[in-house]
């Protein structure tokens, strides 16, 4: 108990290495889920639909971008398209397809959705030239697995630090019940407004 | 440790998209194959690193502070005395970086480019807009690559962001110093290690697990190069385990000579080498001060690890570990047996060799230890402790042959099949996992919970390897299922010969299945497989089933189609190498002739190393080429060459205009002559072999006469007729052609919702769909005439986010008269018939299917839903 009682207070940044050439090693900031969901612009559990690949003009030059098309399918915070009775959202962030399909992302720990995959997002606040992530990278990001009954959540990080500084009596790192999950967002996105 | 078995477990199956992996070999930070040991390091021992300083400040700080900051990281890394590498500013960046011209500093590393600027800049982002410009406002708080290479391979520069907002932000000064500090470690070309930083933060064990051998480390121990800065955990201080690697990299004249290495290889049961395993040496007498670590296969692949460092005249313990969270450069590899030391008594036979048991090794200044092998324990025969949606790698005494591919192990997969060369947690059976996946026989593919209930084990025999499940439950606790897979050995195996390239048969025996769905069978996999297997009814195969020329034979069952394989055995021959019908076709003089319309869906085309292929054929002028790989496990691109007088000129060119990575050619041909399709992979742009990747792709080529028109979802776009048509009373010479398939005259409409209120009141209207078609998203509609008719065809597009296709071609003639001719329709619904609109009376739906001498004038239609669906597949109607 020593140990996981000292994760939830020593878990600061995370490093993101690679192994490449020319791919980045990245910090980011170690978030918990009540700063992950206040920070983020929108929090969503979506499917991927499909995922293009575009140019960005900035900064001198042009960078590679992707937007990912996905159906939202519960909505926890933000505004969202609706289409034929549907919700919608975009989310485009650094990329290129062939990163997708490598797995392999210039920036390390940098999320790559898989289309037909259904993913939780918590996405950062879009910057000026409409280019985002998701809040620490894999750390907004989770994979939702299991049967209907027995669903759980899984971040980029492995959902270590999820809970640091957070009194909420769960372990970080693991699988959490994405029953638990969900409403703990629902009490942090109702507990903002 | 509950927490950590279940991490263990889940990050050993895929976390689609969340995790970035690193898929490229390379403990240290990067690989150089020029490199004597395979590691990116700067030239000159690392002497001369150099840096360029950004002007402005960075966050809080000014400008003489951030400089200070950067000085202090470097002058840390420069203090460690074994070790030469030291940095080397060669002035300030001659303008200060911002939002409005960093791009440049980062083409190289988006764009895979290779220019140099004579810049390595130290960017001071000093209100974090250039972060926010490219990741939002995310917690991106800095990065850092060598992004300029020489010929050889070394670094010529470098770059390392800095996000001085995040302080701004509030995010801690004293913890970014720590991100300062751990980045210009990868500046330098170190990875990322794991020695206590694991312990500290996850409560893994010190030792192989279970065993906490030496107990938990002080908090302060945490390697700086641990994925994880974690706070009090002193990683502003370089750890062993840093010095040894920076050491290791630029090392000093008394390095190698005054310090301990050991080094050896960590091998699977059958004892082949295995990447990605973390070995952490610990002195006995101080196991978490004087620690290192290595990642196997790091620097010379196979296996082999090197442990440089230590202490001469110390004994160490040696022990696998499996890594449990963090980037890595050299993917960590779930381990196929469980955690232990190196002892005396290493072998893969779990009786004898103890995993808690170690042999300290003691070493000695300049005179390597070498030859210190780590043997993973194979299962012994019997149960597999599988958990649910779960996999096992098993080692047969054999070699294992499928398709013509060769394996030493295979993956038990909990959802009831096998699988080679990856395991497989996936427990939704698919028709597409099944064929795109890896190479697999499914006993009963479905979602079994082996540990809810039955059992799963294994068993050698002389003639045959088996995997047995017995009485295991769907979840989560539902009935029992009995059935056995049997890959039998080959005559010359039975008798201990060796004749390189085998092919075994397989056989699977059911006892009682209580599932009545699932998917049995096998497959090739996604190197192997067009993607385009029907399935077929086992049961119906009294003796063996013939797979020659087949990448798999399978069946799918639902509650249409019951489960029906209880009791019954399923003989399968042995699969055999596939060969490519069309090589050798590697050069456009040597293409293989085809005719048009040509695909190699039923006949094998692959890429191999080395390889390209070329297609030629003959095409008009006039016409609109196609050509797409449809189908394939490669990130194809596609080029396309007119060839005259034996010169091949190029054409066009593609990359990723197809799904995903694969490739597509959409060309209006300018000159009849002949021309050749070339295939190969990324980044072969020149067409001469030099890609990455292989396997089986589908290639389809086709040309159709005509004009495509590009249409958006609820688009429409007016097209000239090439004559006068008339149409209730008003004569037209062009024609509105609707995304949701139908004609309009006078204006488009883009309406999606079909209903007769709509189709009374909009404009004059020919309706051969009237639905909720998404050109956009699949098919095509092209358009033709020749001057007294005009045709719209609609080719495979499917609904708005359906999957399924619609096709079918509209004809108007100059005297009036329509024709509409279906194939085949997936839509159930939607409304057909014509109309001159504007408010036009209700005549009430029709059945078309039944009707004959349709007039064109007037209002006739039908209106199909979910009671009366359409019935108009393959059929035609016309309109006089």
């Amino acid at each position: 108990m020593r140990a996981l009682r000292r994760i939830a207070t020593v878990v600061a940044i995370a490093f993101g290495a690679f192994g490449a050439s020319a791919l980045q090693a990245t910090t980011v900031a170690q978030m918990n889920l009540e700063q992950m969901v206040n920070n983020s612009d929108r929090v969503f559990v979506g499917t991927v639909l499909d995922v293009t690949e575009s140019r960005k003009q900035i900064g001198g030059g042009e960078l590679p971008a992707v937007t990912y098309r996905i159906k939202v399918s519960e909505s926890f915070k933000g505004d969202f398209s609706e289409i034929k009775g549907e919700f919608y959202t975009e989310v485009t962030t650094l990329g290129t397809l062939k990163n997708i399909a490598e797995g392999h992302h210039p920036i390390t720990d940098f999320p790559m959705l898989q289309v037909g995959e259904e993913y939780l997002l918590m996405v950062a606040p879009v910057g000026p030239i409409g280019l985002t992530a998701t809040m620490g990278l894999g750390q907004g990001c989770f994979t939702i697995t299991g049967d209907e009954s027995d669903k759980v959540a899984l971040n980029g990080a492995g959902n270590v630090g999820l809970f640091a500084g957070m009194q909420v009596g769960i372990a970080d790192g693991g699988p959490i019940s994405w029953g638990t999950l969900s409403s703990m967002i629902s009490d942090i996105v109702g507990g903002a407004e | 440790m509950k927490t950590t078995n279940t991490l263990r477990r889940v990050l050993a199956t895929a976390v689609a998209g969340c995790l970035s992996a690193s898929v490229i070999a390379g403990g240290p930070l990067n690989t150089n194959a020029n490199d004597p040991d395979g590691v990116e390091r700067w030239p000159n021992g690392g002497t001369a690193i150099p840096y360029n300083i950004d002007q402005g400040g960075l966050g809080p700080l000014n400008a003489a502070e951030a400089v200070a900051l950067v000085e202090s990281a470097l002058a840390t890394w420069e203090s460690i005395p074994t070790a030469t590498n030291a940095y080397v500013t060669t002035g300030q960046i001659p303008f200060d970086v911002d939002v409005t011209n960093f791009a440049p500093f980062v083409d190289n590393l988006f764009f895979g480019g290779n220019t140099a600027d004579g810049l390595s800049p130290v960017v001071f982002d000093e209100d974090g807009s250039i972060f926010v410009a490219l990741f939002g406002v995310s917690g991106v708080l800095g990065f850092a690559s060598t992004d300029t290479r020489a010929a050889d391979g070394t670094p010529l520069e470098a770059v390392n962001f800095l996000n001085g907002g995040a302080i701004l932000d509030g995010f801690p000064l004293a913890d970014f110093e720590g991100v300062v500090f751990h980045e210009f470690g990868h500046y330098s070309g170190l990875g990322h290690t794991v020695v206590n930083g694991q312990n500290i933060a996850l409560g893994d064990t010190s030792g192989p697990t279970p065993a906490n051998t030496y107990g938990n480390s002080p908090g302060d121990q945490t390697e700086t190069m641990y994925p994880f800065a974690l706070q009090g955990g002193g990683q502003v201080t370089p750890h062993a385990d840093d010095i040894a690697f920076m050491s290791f990299l630029y090392p000093s004249d008394t390095f190698f000579s005054g310090s301990g290495t050991i080094t050896g290889q960590i091998q699977t049961p059958q004892g082949e080498g295995i990447t990605g395993v973390n070995v952490i040496a610990r002195n006995v007498n101080d196991p978490f001060v004087d620690a290192v670590s290595a990642i196997s296969g790091d620097r010379a692949g196979n296996g082999i690890y090197t442990i440089n460092g230590l202490t001469p005249g110390e004994a160490y313990t040696i022990h696998v570990d499996q890594i449990l969270q963090g980037g890595f450069s050299t993917t960590p590899v779930q381990l196929p047996g469980p955690e232990e030391f190196f002892n005396s008594a290493e072998s893969s036979d779990s009786t004898a060799d103890d995993p808690a048991d170690a042999t300290p090794v003691v070493v000695a200044a300049g005179a390597p230890v070498e030859g210190v092998d780590i043997i993973f324990n194979a299962p012994p025969p019997g149960s597999i402790p599988l958990d649910d949606d779960n996999f096992v790698e098993l080692f047969p005494s054999f070699t294992i042959g499928l398709c013509g591919r060769q394996y030493d192990s295979l993956f038990v997969n909990s959802n009831g099949s096998i699988s080679f060369g990856a395991g497989d947690s996936a427990f939704i059976d698919s028709i597409g996992g099944m064929l795109a996946g890896p190479p697999r026989i499914a006993g009963l593919w479905d979602d079994l919970s082996p540990n809810n209930g039955g059992s799963v084990s294994f068993e050698e025999k002389a003639d045959r390897f088996t995997v047995t499940f017995s009485n295991v439950p769907e979840f989560p606790a539902a009935g029992g299922n009995t059935f056995t897979i049997s890959i039998f050995k080959t005559r010359n195996q039975r008798n201990g010969v060796d004749t390189g390239t085998v092919s075994n048969p397989f056989r699977i025996d059911y006892g009682t299945l209580t599932a009545t769905d699932g998917l049995a069978g096998f497959s090739c996999g996604g190197l192997d497989t067009s993607g385009f297997e029907e399935p077929s009814d086992l049961s119906a195969s009294r003796r063996s089933i013939k797979t020659r020329g087949k990448a798999a034979v399978y069946e799918q069952f639902n509650f249409l189609s019951v489960n029906d394989l209880s009791g019954s055995t399923l003989r399968f021959l042995a699969t055999r190498p596939f060969k490519d019908a069309f090589e050798s076709n590697d050069s456009a003089e040597d293409a293989a002739k085809i005719s048009l319309p040509f695909n190699t869906i039923d006949r094998y085309s692959g890429i191999t190393a080395g390889d390209v292929d070329f297609y030629k054929f003959s095409a008009e002028a006039g016409s609109t080429l196609f050509a797409e790989v449809i189908s394939g496990g490669i990130d194809s691109v596609m080029g396309l060459f007119l060839l005259e007088d034996g010169v091949a000129t190029p054409v066009a060119f593609d990359d990723d205009g197809g799904a995903g990575v694969l490739s597509a050619l959409q060309i209006p041909l300018e000159v009849t002559g002949t021309y050749a399709i070339a295939v190969s992979t990324f980044p072969d742009f020149d067409f001469v072999g030099a890609g990455f990747g292989e396997g089986r792709y589908v290639l389809s080529i086709e040309t159709v006469d005509g004009f495509i028109l590009s249409l958006g979802d609820d688009d429409s776009a007016e097209v000239d007729l090439g004559f006068s048509f008339p149409f209730n009373g008003e004569t037209y010479t062009s024609v509105f052609v609707n995304s949701n398939g139908n004609l309009t005259f006078g204006e488009g409409d883009t309406d999606f919702s079909e209903s007769t209120f709509d189709f009374l009141n909009g404009p004059p209207r020919i309706a051969p769909l009237f639905d909720d078609l998404s050109p956009n998203a699949g098919g095509r509609v092209v358009v033709d005439g020749d001057g007294t008719t005009f045709t719209v065809a609609f080719e495979g597009v499917p609904e708005f986010f359906a999957s399924t296709t619609n096709t079918f071609t509209v004809t108007l003639s100059a005297d009036g008269s329509i024709n509409i001719a279906y194939g085949g329709i997936a839509a159930t619904d939607g409304l057909v018939g014509v109309t001159e609109g504007n408010g036009a009376a209700d005549p009430g739906s029709s059945d078309l299917s039944e009707s004959s001498g349709l007039s064109a004038t007037g209002t006739t239609y039908e209106l199909f839903d979910f009671i009366n669906t359409n019935d108009l597949s393959d059929s035609e109607i016309d309109f006089e």
